[in-house]
């Protein structure tokens, strides 16, 4: 068999492709897992929030006075167009066009550190009137909630780095992208937490 | 927004591991964001707009349902659950069910007997612990 030939067979799809289970990803599955128990836990902080919200409201500073929601919108805005950017660049990972891929990655990695960037505004301007860990009930809650979402983002855009740095050595192509994928799904996630946060803390 | 492609292996991550399905295209993933855009302004609208016309029991309702139209966009199309198998899906929803029973019950325990301490401020909802 000649050289050609092998990698022809390699190559080939098999007679019988897998099916059920076995066409399962198991570091995909074990990703959504994550994400699963992830919700719960969050879920526990916003549930803290909202069984504490009474006796936040009732105090000072009021967070209908103190949160900017025009600001946060825009913080909003940002964590959806890296959603947009990362879901692109696992498309062009699976058109094979690598370059592309990792420009989107690094546009999202960009993007996340902007999200960070504003979040470390709004808790510098939240320290100004009053509201730190020490404070009372509201900078607790909240404080802790948005300082976990913001400590995946950073995470996030860590992952997304190290993606964009294997992605150049040649790591990742049309065959290959379980790495940007799952690294993806994470992302996502913390844009959902986002939504979640952005509607039940500072909207309602 | 229901325009699809498929590649070989498109599905797994790795070539041989899947089955291909159907992913939502390029222009699908921006119809997607646009969608998104609207919605979160239509809800950032909403905060500040349905209180000061005295709609303001419509605020929570309009903003979950907003909310959580969001949420399902995400996870189906940019999350792909809507191609991938439905087995992916399991420990998500899992993990949304509990969280959402344990918000709905802890606000409820709340409802029915809140042990917080009573202040001036809370009025007729607060009950003192006996």
């Amino acid at each position: 068999m000649t050289v050609s030939t092998i990698e022809h067979a390699s190559h080939a799809v098999p007679a019988n492709p897998p099916s059920g289970m076995e066409s399962l990803d198991m570091r995909k599955l074990g990703m959504w897992v994550f994400l699963g128990s992830d919700c719960v836990f969050f879920a526990s902080l916003i549930t803290t929030y909202f069984v504490n919200r009474p006796l936040i409201f009732s105090g000072e500073p009021n967070p209908h006075h103190t949160l900017g929601i025009n600001f946060t919108a825009v913080l909003a805005f940002i964590l959806l167009l890296s959603s947009l950017t990362m879901v692109l660049s696992l498309a062009a990972f699976q058109r094979d066009n690598i370059q592309s891929g990792r420009n989107w990655l690094l546009a999202t990695a960009a993007l996340g550190t902007c999200f960070l960037a504003g979040q470390a505004i709004e808790f510098s301007n939240l320290a100004h009137e009053g509201v730190t860990l020490s404070s009372g009930l509201f900078g607790q809650c909240f404080l802790i909630m948005t300082g976990f979402h913001g400590t995946h983002v950073f995470i996030g855009v860590i992952w997304l780095l190290a993606c964009w740095l294997f992605a150049g050595t040649g790591r990742f192509n049309s065959k290959n992208f379980i790495g940007v994928e799952i690294s993806g799904l994470y992302w996502h996630f913390v844009d959902l937490v986002w939504v979640a946060i952005f509607t039940l803390i500072y909207l309602i | 927004m229901t325009a699809t492609h498929t590649s070989p292996g498109h599905q797994s991550g790795t070539h041989d591991a899947h089955d291909a399905h159907a992913h939502p295209t390029t222009a699908t993933y921006i119809q997607i964001f646009v969608v998104l855009f609207i919605v979160t302004a239509a809800e950032v609208v909403a905060a500040q707009i349905l209180p000061s016309i005295g709609m303001t029991s419509l605020v929570a309702p309009s903003l979950l349902i907003m909310a959580l139209v969001k949420g399902a966009l995400i996870i189906l199309y940019y999350m792909h659950l809507k191609s991938d198998s439905g087995v992916y899906a399991a420990p998500m929803v899992f993990g949304l069910v509990l969280a959402t029973g344990m918000l709905l019950t802890m606000i409820g325990l709340w409802i029915i007997a809140p042990r917080v301490p009573c202040t001036p401020e809370l009025g007729k909802a607060c009950v003192v612990e006996k």
